[in-house]
């Protein structure tokens, strides 16, 4: 029973994969048919030159969130270390949690006004910007946790040995959170190329990502190349998982 | 600037600094106070906006949902941890169980868009089985007046999440062992998991389960494709009053705003308050 079960839940799991790449590969499928009545790789293979032109938003959201990841990670790194050794720190911690919890949605609302007067609504900075103001309190909150108090006693060390604070960083805090750095830019990745509330309302629909593309192949009816588009915006995240499988799993 | 000037003033401009504006901008837009329609100080949006009933049966819907999704996804979690835990435990399944995490909500609404409608896969199953003539037959799923489409889309969302999120616990609470010395000591697997497993999991799970929470208050794309116009979900609720061409409307939506941002701001410090308590209960 039990065994059934776990094959029930990995049906169930595994069902919207299989499903998104059989409609992508689908020339047609309409009611009832429980199988497409045809396949095609014409979808996958035209780079959507005959309408939607997917690889182009799949550049643009590649463009974006690997930016923002390294933006976020980056700078986000740099300031919680400073920050988690301030008298105020616990002030600061709480103070991130307030924009990481807000509907990303509402708060493009909140800030379009600051867009629209600075000429950034609309563009790809702007954009980029704006989902950076996203990402960067999470990363806050990540490495906030990850200066500990054995980092902290490494980076003491460092200057009892007489190393500089800027040899303290590179030599010492950065090459021990690799692998933190690694998870951190992965997840701001993530919320960069998964964003479709803040990018609709700050992008104004000329900046075109792949969730942009997915809601405007759903409204023109074309379920196929919305499809696709879906499994771009799975494929990442399903290739992390499946080296943090291979990489961190097993170990 | 000196470096231990840079990084709070890095913090307060990219975290602190925009929602603080946006917010400030949004209470003085709602007060009359800046904006295209600014004629000076006046509380007309906030009272119009509180007497209407659309926001509130927004704000409760969304409320409701949110409470609903996480109350159904807890409790699914916590039913398949103790009747599967052994096997949920092994590399494989373990590794599965991440799926559902590489979704995001948009992918998801689409899926269910794709399912649920009255010419989707459920409705060709039940077709094929010989359940229905016709799709008109076939009950409303999406955009249903009950949220059903949009409240399932959600849960199975959640779910997942939270499961993985149990086990965590349920190992670094040592329950395992502690369950055992329990069947030692004479009680039932039944008392074992309503005195002790679920209790302990949903104790050290309580701040996420919040947190969760107001994710899910604030959710988007599921409603915005399966969910009704009307009443429609608070962040939908704002986008639409914003989206408007009735310039009239801009204030309702920055009352509303700012209200989401109390409720927000509410629960965000409760969140603190009880991971707090969590932290100085279990150091580890």
């Amino acid at each position: 029973m039990r065994r059934v079960a776990i094959v029930l839940l990995a049906l169930l799991f595994s069902l919207p994969f299989v499903y998104l790449l059989a409609l992508s590969l689908a020339s047609e499928w309409r009611f009832p048919l429980l199988l497409p009545g045809g396949w095609t790789l014409a979808h996958w293979t035209d780079l959507g030159s005959t309408g939607g032109n997917w690889a182009a938003s799949a550049f643009t959201s590649l463009a974006l969130a690997t930016t923002v990841g390294l933006m976020a990670t980056g700078i986000g790194f740099f300031t919680a270390w400073r920050l988690t050794g301030h008298p105020k720190r616990q002030i600061f911690l709480h103070l991130a949690y307030l924009p990481y919890a807000f509907s990303p949605v509402i708060y493009a609302h909140c800030l379009k006004f600051f867009f629209n007067v600075s000429d950034l609504s609309g563009t790809f900075p702007g954009v980029l910007l704006a989902q950076f103001i996203l990402a960067y309190p999470f990363a806050i909150l990540l490495f906030f946790n990850h200066f500990d108090s054995s980092l902290r006693a490494m980076e003491d060390l460092t200057y009892t040995l007489g190393g500089s604070a800027r040899t303290a960083f590179w030599r010492v805090l950065v090459p021990v959170s690799r692998a933190t750095l690694l998870v951190c830019f992965f997840q701001t990745f993530l919320i960069s190329w998964f964003d479709y509330g803040l990018t609709s309302v700050i992008g104004l629909g000329q900046v075109r990502t792949l969730t942009i593309a997915v809601f405007q192949y759903i409204g023109e009816a074309n379920q196929y190349v919305a499809a696709l588009a879906s499994c771009l915006v799975c494929l990442p995240p399903l290739i992390l998982l499946w080296l943090n499988q291979r990489f961190v799993f097993r170990q | 600037m000196s470096k231990s000037v840079l990084s709070p003033t890095l913090f307060l401009t990219f975290a602190v600094l925009p929602l603080s504006a946006g917010l400030l901008y949004a209470l003085l837009y709602s007060l009359g106070l800046v904006g295209a329609l600014s004629q000076g100080f006046t509380l007309y949006s906030w009272r119009i906006t509180l007497t209407d009933h659309t926001f509130w049966a927004s704000l409760g819907l969304s409320a409701c949902i949110a409470a609903t999704t996480v109350v159904l996804s807890a409790a699914l979690a916590l039913v398949l941890l103790v009747w599967l835990h052994p096997q949920l435990e092994r590399q494989r399944v373990r590794f599965l169980l991440h799926f559902p995490l590489a979704v995001p909500p948009v992918i998801a609404a689409f899926v269910s868009f794709q399912w649920l409608g009255s010419s989707g896969i459920l409705a060709r199953l039940a077709w094929q089985f010989g359940w229905i003539e016709n799709v008109d037959v076939f009950p409303t799923l999406i955009n249903d007046p009950f949220y059903l489409g949009v409240g399932l889309t959600l849960t199975l969302l959640t779910f997942p999440f939270l499961l993985l999120l149990f086990l965590n616990h349920y190992q670094s609470a040592n329950l395992p062992q502690l369950s055992q010395l329990a069947t030692t000591l004479g009680a039932s697997p039944a008392y074992i998991r309503s005195h002790l497993v679920w209790p302990v999991l949903l104790r050290r799970a309580r701040p996420a389960l919040l947190l969760y929470g107001v994710f899910l208050l604030g959710s988007y794309e599921v409603p915005l494709l399966l969910g009704r116009q009307s009443p429609a979900m608070l962040s939908v609720f704002i986008s639409q009053k914003f989206g408007r061409f009735n310039l009239s409307d801009l204030p309702i939506a920055y009352v509303a705003t700012v209200v989401y941002a109390v409720v927000v701001l509410i629960v965000i410090t409760i969140f603190l308050r009880l991971h707090s308590t969590s932290a100085q209960a279990s150091p580890s």
